[in-house]
């Protein structure tokens, strides 16, 4: 037992225990690296620490237009080296034509009131081998810039009364749709997930339902 | 190494009339030909279907292009699987009811097969001594 023990034989002998709780270790720190001053609090100022200074390195890699591609919330080292990694990759390129279809079940965003808004095509496109970040759509197959609309990072397009911006809003998978008024800049809800941007591909908002709609992906 | 895909269209159409349903239409990049199952969860027409009412064909890519480009309209035979495609007529610029032939690029190419039999049966019979 550990402690002071009176042994039969009568006297006292002491038995050291085992294990120490960390937080009665003091440390000396002689280069004075930490505030705290037992074992258990300098550990969490090093885990702190670390994940800081992950959180630096991934905004910086994004910052520079890498990815970083995490499981968790904070990303791992071996997450932020492949993010370095990515730093200057080749862009991706993938085009092709679509048909419009009906918006279907579920809306893309609600008005200033609130109100569901409806009567907007949308154009799915699957069976891309990457996930996009910045999506161009355009009626017909001629690129006329006041026709197209443009879905990507800080990039701002008109239909109607609202802006489209996309943003890494959910950073485990997907991206999702923003809406915000032209002027107010007031945003809105999505309403429903039906715009959305997968790893393989999209499905947007367009003006028409049947329409014939070339897309452009780069990422 | 990246590398580029030409990916050819895939047409569904109704198998009891060939009326086209969806066209996938042909890509070019880093995309690959959709599966079927991906083709029905993004096009609600398919969806609302059953299996056993729709078929596709697949076609390379820039198979048909020039017939594309100038159709007013493409159907595929159910009994066949073929494609075949309505013309305009030049003589005649008033809409018409579609009529659906064997794509244009087939019959030039059966056409040009036929000229050269024909050329080699010339041939043959000219130098052939009486």
């Amino acid at each position: 037992m550990e402690g002071w023990n009176k042994p039969s034989s009568g006297g006292s002998t002491y038995t050291h225990p085992a294990t120490h709780p960390a937080n009665i270790i003091t440390v000396a720190d002689e280069d004075n690296h930490f505030t705290s001053t037992n074992v258990e609090e300098v550990l969490k100022e090093l885990f702190t620490s670390g994940n800081s200074g992950k959180i630096l390195i991934e905004t910086a890699v994004i910052s520079k237009g890498g990815t970083v591609s995490k499981a968790g919330t904070i990303a791992t080292f071996s997450e932020l080296d492949a993010g370095i990694q990515s730093i200057g990759a080749p862009m991706r390129y993938a085009s092709g034509t679509v048909n419009s279809q009906s918006q279907g079940s579920g809306y893309f965003y609600t008005n200033e009131t609130g109100t569901y808004l409806t009567g907007l095509g949308k154009v799915v496109v699957t069976g891309l081998t990457f996930q996009p970040k910045l999506i161009r759509i355009y009626k017909g197959t001629a690129v006329n810039p006041s026709s197209f609309y443009t879905w990507g990072n800080y990039q701002k397009n008109i239909i109607g009364n609202y802006n489209y911006m996309s943003g890494m809003e959910d950073p485990s998978s997907d991206l999702t749709v923003i809406v915000q008024h032209k002027t107010t800049g007031v945003p809105y809800n999505q309403g429903s997930n039906l715009a959305i941007v997968t790893a393989t591909g999209f499905t947007l908002p367009v003006k028409e339902s049947y329409g014939q709609y070339t897309w452009e992906v780069w990422g | 190494m990246i590398i580029i895909n030409f990916v050819g269209r895939k047409i569904y159409y109704d198998k009891a009339t060939g009326n086209v349903l969806v066209d996938t239409y042909e890509r070019v990049g880093l995309v690959r030909q959709t599966t079927e199952e991906e083709d029905v969860a993004a096009f609600d027409i398919l969806k609302g279907r059953s299996v056993e009412s729709y078929d596709f064909i697949e076609l390379k890519y820039g198979e048909y292009a020039q017939d594309f480009s100038t159709c007013n309209g493409y159907r595929v035979n159910a009994t066949t699987s073929a494609i075949e495609f309505s013309y305009p007529n030049p003589a005649n610029p008033v809409p018409q009811d579609p009529v659906y032939v064997k794509p244009l690029t087939d019959q030039i190419a059966e056409l040009k097969q036929e000229v050269e039999a024909l050329k080699a049966q010339v041939t043959t019979t000219t130098t052939t001594p009486a």
